[in-house]
């Protein structure tokens, strides 16, 4: 009779081993590739131009001409929302009002106006971790947790409100509806940002119009007079809220929480810059290049 | 007979599947390899891209810029008998009196590639800073091309410019691509500029036009870590509240 041979894998071990291996490496595999995104994505995170931008932002917001006042405009925003920001409006001296809108247009801060206003630089509290949590009554609100519930998802925002005739802009009604519009250039600088408003009466406007904000704030559309302010108080308060791209709301929540001051300096404020790059593009040697424009993002404190 | 050892079938198919399992794996570890040059390279850049970039704002936070003269010499038109090539140079007096220059050198010869040393008409790429008797250069580095041939046992890197008609030295290094400087608002009488721009755009074959050394700072910047006593100009400190927005709180109206 022929001698059994006892040596070897029968087929189901070999299967069992088999699977076992694979499901190790699979989950190695989908554990090891997010990262390669994470380090790509980090690559422009606290980079030196970033970092010298940010310099020269905390450097006028800590000049005596930048208002950021305890008990006025933006610093109620500051303490309402957890933060605020950074607009060349609030320099009071002309010559350095100048000088900033060059510099913030120069360096590509993003989504900033030809004025200098609605930048992508956020002034909060030097402590991020700052404030009650949002499931509470905050006052001020965690930064972080505003950067995670109020991101847009597209380049467009439209933030939609309705609007009442009177003071009252929390109660509907039939006789007019106000879209609260901010569209962003491509860019992230340019003339075009503008905010597009409809109103759903006799007065409409077609889809995709655009009112320039200065002129808006002078002649709403469909409001009478005693209704403007109101308008753009209200539009102007949903857009600070509605402020931040995904790849910001990305940067903030990787930060620290910085809860350790300097006692040395006792920085009260930090700021964050978001820079939109398209200086590239335009030098392409090669046009099929195609190049999108890319973001870079830096952190800074601020004595003021 | 002799049962021990494989049969010749046994060894014909082992062969083959180790064959196909070392085809699949060698993609997977030449790209990773491919990734590997390719962030090293990116690293290089930075590095150099970050030295320069410190070097120069370090002076201009610690100083302030007074006032700049720029000038450019040459051209990148093809001309016969000419090097193709500009020079721009860049003079920044700072606020504490002292001086440095600023040049950047693009250069297509037909010689022999970039001599180190004191910049002369073989230098290809180059950036030179520093006191004007004694500027320092920044050597880009040697990031290779995977763009040419070999002609015999040497080397032709690509013509990546297309201008030079297959003559030119076109650097196997990291490439200058563009140089700005400039200042904005520069013949605005009432002010002396309000922003200068240094922008020196390299180019390479693996990230195209992607890095570049980005300066940007404002002039005359009377900022608070200055001393008392610089030489900086005064600005205009009139009130100008006329065009300022005032945004109220929207929720408390005030």
């Amino acid at each position: 009779m022929k001698k059994l041979n006892n040596k070897g894998f029968i087929l189901a071990e070999t299967l069992v081993v088999a699977v076992f291996l694979m499901v190790i490496f699979g989950m190695l595999y989908a554990n090891f590739y997010p990262l390669i995104g994470e380090y790509e994505k980090r690559e422009n995170y606290d980079d030196v131009d970033g970092k010298y931008a940010a310099y020269w932002i905390k450097r006028m917001i800590e000049s005596d001409a930048y208002q950021l006042e305890e008990g006025k405009g933006d610093y109620r925003l500051l303490n309402r929302l957890g933060y605020t920001r950074f607009s060349c409006l609030r320099i009071t001296d002309k010559s350095q009002q100048d000088m900033c809108k060059a510099l913030v247009k120069e360096l590509g801060v993003s989504r900033c106006n030809s004025a200098g206003d609605l930048c992508d630089i956020y002034i909060t509290r030097y402590t991020l971790s700052y404030g009650a949590r949002s499931d509470s009554k905050p006052t001020p609100p965690n930064f972080k947790d505003q950067a995670k519930s109020n991101t847009s998802t597209t380049r467009v925002d439209e933030l939609r409100q309705v609007y009442t005739s009177g003071n009252d802009v929390s109660k509907t009604s039939d006789s007019m509806q106000l879209c609260c519009g901010y569209e962003y250039s491509s860019r992230g600088y340019g003339s075009d940002t503008a905010i597009t408003c409809k109103i759903n009466n006799a007065n409409e406007i077609q889809p995709g119009a655009t009112v320039d904000y200065q002129d808006l704030y002078e002649h709403p559309v469909g409001v009478e007079d005693a209704q403007k302010t109101e308008v753009v108080k209200y539009c102007y308060g949903r857009l600070m809220r509605k402020a931040f791209l995904s790849p910001t709301k990305d940067y903030i929540l990787s930060l620290p929480n910085y809860t350790i001051m300097h006692e040395a300096t006792k920085a009260k404020y930090r700021i964050i810059v978001v820079l939109y790059h398209t200086r590239h593009i335009q030098h392409q040697s090669d046009s099929s290049e195609n190049e999108e424009g890319y973001y870079s993002f830096s952190t800074m404190e601020v004595i003021k | 007979m002799n049962t021990k050892g494989f049969t010749t079938v046994e060894v014909l198919v082992c062969f083959v599947i180790v064959s196909i399992v070392m085809m699949t794996m060698f993609s997977t570890i030449s790209s990773f390899n491919d990734k590997r040059i390719q962030e090293s390279n990116r690293a290089k850049i930075y590095e150099f891209k970050n030295e320069v970039t410190n070097v120069i704002q370090e002076d201009i936070v610690k100083r302030g810029i007074l006032f700049v003269n720029i000038t450019t010499s040459g051209s990148l038109v093809p001309q016969a008998g000419v090097p193709i090539g500009k020079t721009y140079s860049m003079d920044i007096t700072f606020g504490d009196g002292t001086q440095k220059t600023l040049e950047v050198y693009q250069r297509f010869t037909k010689t022999e590639y970039r001599v180190q040393g004191t910049p002369d008409e073989s230098d290809s790429f180059a950036i030179y800073y520093g006191p004007s008797n004694n500027m320092i250069e920044y050597e880009l580095p040697n990031l290779g091309s995977t763009s040419g041939s070999y002609v015999g046992s040497e080397f032709k890197a690509a013509d990546l410019t297309g201008s030079c008609d297959g003559e030119c030295k076109t650097a196997l290094d990291l490439q200058i691509n563009n140089v700005e400087m400039y200042v904005t608002d520069e013949a605005d009488p009432e002010v002396k500029g309000h922003v200068l721009v240094i922008y020196i755009g390299f180019y390479h074959p693996e990230f195209g036009t992607k890095y570049a050394i980005d300066i940007v700072a404002p002039m005359n910047y009377q900022a608070s870590l200055v001393e008392s006593g610089d030489k900086f100009a005064t600005n205009d400190s009139t009130q100008y509240s006329n065009n300022s927005i005032y945004y109220p709180d929207p929720e408390s109206g005030t």
